[in-house]
């Protein structure tokens, strides 16, 4: 069980049209599990995390705290998997520093990551023969195509398990 | 026999003004590149696929159609006949893609699949392209105005930019599309008057059209040479024609930008199924004016001007009645503005996302983005005007627009594709079938002399070979790339764990065989039109 959960803000209704416009027919629900590494100074509190997966080739960033841990019901739980291995965050962390000038003057910190789960919206698409699938924010809504090998990851071991 | 008069005058300025005017309210409100380029996203359907449809009726459609009837009857409407078919291809393949990737520019995409290089030479040969276009765009009603007021077509080329520059600056995207409603009425209203007074001037009326197009072989629309030199044969409308329009209609930003403007999928492909339907009767009202225009220079004995672009004009300015003239050239401007602020909103798209934005200056603010956009606008603007200036040496202004368009269009509908339904292709493989797609279709058209509906069939075969045999050369793309772009994006054990998720979870939506039904209708509307061609053919050849 994650120690940490982001909060759910895009709502069903909210989600099925997005998920609609973007080519879904079904949706559910999910919780991905990611690995949070504290951004920051060197002796102060996190300021920021950087949210990472072994499948995925992009970091996202969470700023302030981590919310509190809370019960996630009716939702497909998506494990995290192993933590990333250090010099493959230092990559995605310099990527992200380079993406944004306001990152530059923060540092990753050297202490072991906290788990997390993010909250998704799952769509299915396509036909019969071909299905896709569609994965979108429940935070920001926004369509998230590089965590989309870490969620195919997440459902096949949800399959298996 | 009337001139253009001051009740003509009236009418034209009167219009013009208006539709400034509605076009430049649609800046108010607007602060990001979202509302600029893509309505905010907010854009009906019905509406978009009207602005598509006044797009296609362009001055160089409502000037160039008549002299092509005029001069052929309905032989060239085997270039539009397979609009149908290229739709259903669009609504079925490229829509999806491009929306659900939320892009702004289609060449966005070429960069995730592909990498930044190919998106940049892609958008690149777009901005090349389409600018050399929409100097002809320009060009085109800039000479009516030029026959029908005695101006240089100089200073007309200066008036006529200066106009549609500045509410597609103010408006963006949405001035674009809901101007071009207003037009597409105005045109198509235009074009309807034009018929019923060229009838009424002719003492059979229907009667004495039919028997002199049937006479002079004007309704032969289908010839089944399959001789790759003839011009318009059924094969050349039909083989080159599918890949001309998917071409057009699917990778050059001007047209699919506003299909992105749609709230979802299914109103992008609505806006689609307008065009797929009213394109293919709209060339027909064009041609037969030209055919009439025919039937009546016979009886009256009149000699047609050396550029028959002028044709209708002049006919309009010299026969219709004090007023009405001013109606149907105001039509023409209709026409011609539709075209040109789709062409410089695109452009301007293209010139931020895909280079200023990207290359330039990467985190800038909204605002700026914003800003830049519309002098990108501006520049455009000025590059189409001076362009314009020597567009008369071209010749017959429709087919060079076309014949522009095919030497890319091909090629970077290959690289598409080879995106889309390959896992295998790659960022080497597409840039060398881009390259060698156009190097055929140059080659080629210069050395053989096949019909021009061709080099896009040519464009797409070379540069899809090319590119999956040098996609072989270096290591596949990862499974990111693969994500969102391709078709089937999934290895088989994942569609299965797919469908056993998809079966268990809520129904978003009960528009699930809509797509299919779409292109279906589509399909049998295209036969029906070549069924109802063929049988007037044999009925004009008796």
């Amino acid at each position: 069980m994650a120690d940490y959960a982001l909060p759910r803000r895009i709502d069903e209704a909210t989600a099925m049209a997005r998920l609609a416009r973007l080519g879904a027919r079904r949706f559910e629900s999910a919780r991905l599990g990611l690995w949070a590494y504290p951004l920051g100074l060197a002796d102060a509190s996190p300021s920021a995390w950087l949210l990472c997966h072994r499948q995925a080739r992009r970091a996202l960033l969470w700023p302030g705290p981590l919310p509190e841990t809370r019960d996630a019901a009716d939702e497909v739980s998506l494990a995290g998997g192993e933590p990333v291995p250090p010099e493959r965050v230092a990559r995605l962390w310099f990527w992200e520093r380079l993406a944004s000038r306001r990152l530059r003057s923060a540092r990753l910190q050297e202490r072991a990551p906290d788990a997390v789960t993010l909250p998704l919206w799952l769509g299915y698409g396509g036909g019969r023969a071909t299905r896709r699938l569609i994965v979108v924010s429940a935070v920001s809504g926004e369509a998230l195509v590089a965590l989309k090998p870490a969620v195919l990851a997440g459902l096949r071991g949800a399959g298996e398990g | 026999m009337s001139e253009f008069t001051w009740l003509d005058s009236t009418v034209l300025v009167i219009y013009i003004l208006a539709i400034a005017f509605i076009g430049a309210r649609f800046g108010r409100g607007q602060s990001d590149t979202q509302d600029y380029f893509l309505g905010g996203r907010k854009i009906p359907g019905w509406a978009i696929g009207l602005s598509v449809m006044a797009t296609q009726a362009s001055a160089i459609t409502f000037i160039g159609a008549p002299g092509w009837g005029f001069d052929g009857g309905l032989e060239r409407l085997v270039t539009f006949i397979n609009v149908p078919i290229a739709m259903a291809v669009l609504i079925f393949l490229l829509v999806p893609v491009f929306h659900r990737a939320g892009v702004y520019s289609i060449y966005e995409l070429l960069e995730r699949r592909f990498g930044p290089a190919t998106r940049s030479l892609s958008a690149a040969l777009f901005l090349v392209a389409r600018g050399l276009a929409t100097g002809v765009v320009l060009y085109a009603p800039a000479l009516v105005l030029s026959v029908v007021t005695g101006w240089d077509v100089n200073l007309t080329i200066v008036v006529m930019a200066v106009l549609a520059v500045s509410y597609t600056v103010l408006g963006g995207i949405s001035a674009v599309i809901w101007t071009d409603v207003i037009q597409m009425f105005v045109l198509w209203m235009g074009a309807i008057v034009s018929m019923f007074l060229l009838i009424g001037s002719l003492p059979g009326g229907w009667s004495d059209v039919l028997a002199f197009g049937a006479a002079q072989g004007m309704f032969d629309a289908i010839d089944l040479s399959l001789d790759p030199t003839v011009t318009y044969s059924l094969w050349a409308g039909l083989i080159g024609g599918v890949f001309l329009h998917i071409a057009y209609f699917g990778t050059d930003q001007s047209q699919i930008q506003r299909v992105l403007t749609s709230p979802s999928i299914q109103e992008g492909q609505r806006s689609l199924l307008i065009g797929g339907y009213l394109l293919i009767p709209q060339m027909l009202l064009f041609l037969f004016i030209g055919v009439m225009l025919a039937t009546y220079y016979d009886q009256h004995g009149l000699t047609a001007p050396d550029n028959l672009n002028e044709l209708f004009p002049r006919y309009v300015v010299n026969a219709f009645p004090p007023g009405l003239a001013g109606l149907v050239i105001a039509g023409v401007f209709a026409a011609a503005m539709s075209s040109l602020d789709s062409a410089l909103n695109s452009l301007s798209a293209v010139s931020v996302r895909d280079f200023y934005s990207r290359y330039a200056k990467r985190d800038a603010s909204e605002a700026h983005y914003l800003k830049v956009s519309r002098w990108a606008t501006v520049f455009w603007g000025i590059y189409a005007t001076l362009f314009a200036f020597f567009a008369g040496n071209l010749g017959p202004v429709i087919e060079a627009v076309n014949r522009i368009g095919s030497w890319f269009y091909g090629a970077l509908l290959g690289v598409f594709l080879l995106g889309m339904l390959s896992h295998r292709t790659n960022a080497r493989g597409a840039m060398a079938g881009l390259i060698a797609g156009m190097a055929a279709v140059w080659l080629v058209s210069s050395t053989q002399d096949i019909s021009w509906l061709y080099n896009n069939v040519i464009g797409v075969a070379v540069s899809l070979a090319v590119g999956y045999g040098v996609s072989l050369t270096s290591p596949a793309p990862n499974r990111e790339q693969l994500a969102d772009v391709v078709i089937d994006e999934t290895a088989p054990d994942m569609q299965a764990v797919l469908s056993t998720r998809a079966g268990k979870a809520s129904e978003v939506t009960a528009e699930a065989r809509l797509t299919r039904r779409r292109c279906i209708g589509l399909l049998v509307w295209f036969c029906v039109v070549l069924t109802a061609l063929a049988l007037f053919q044999s009925w004009a050849n008796g």
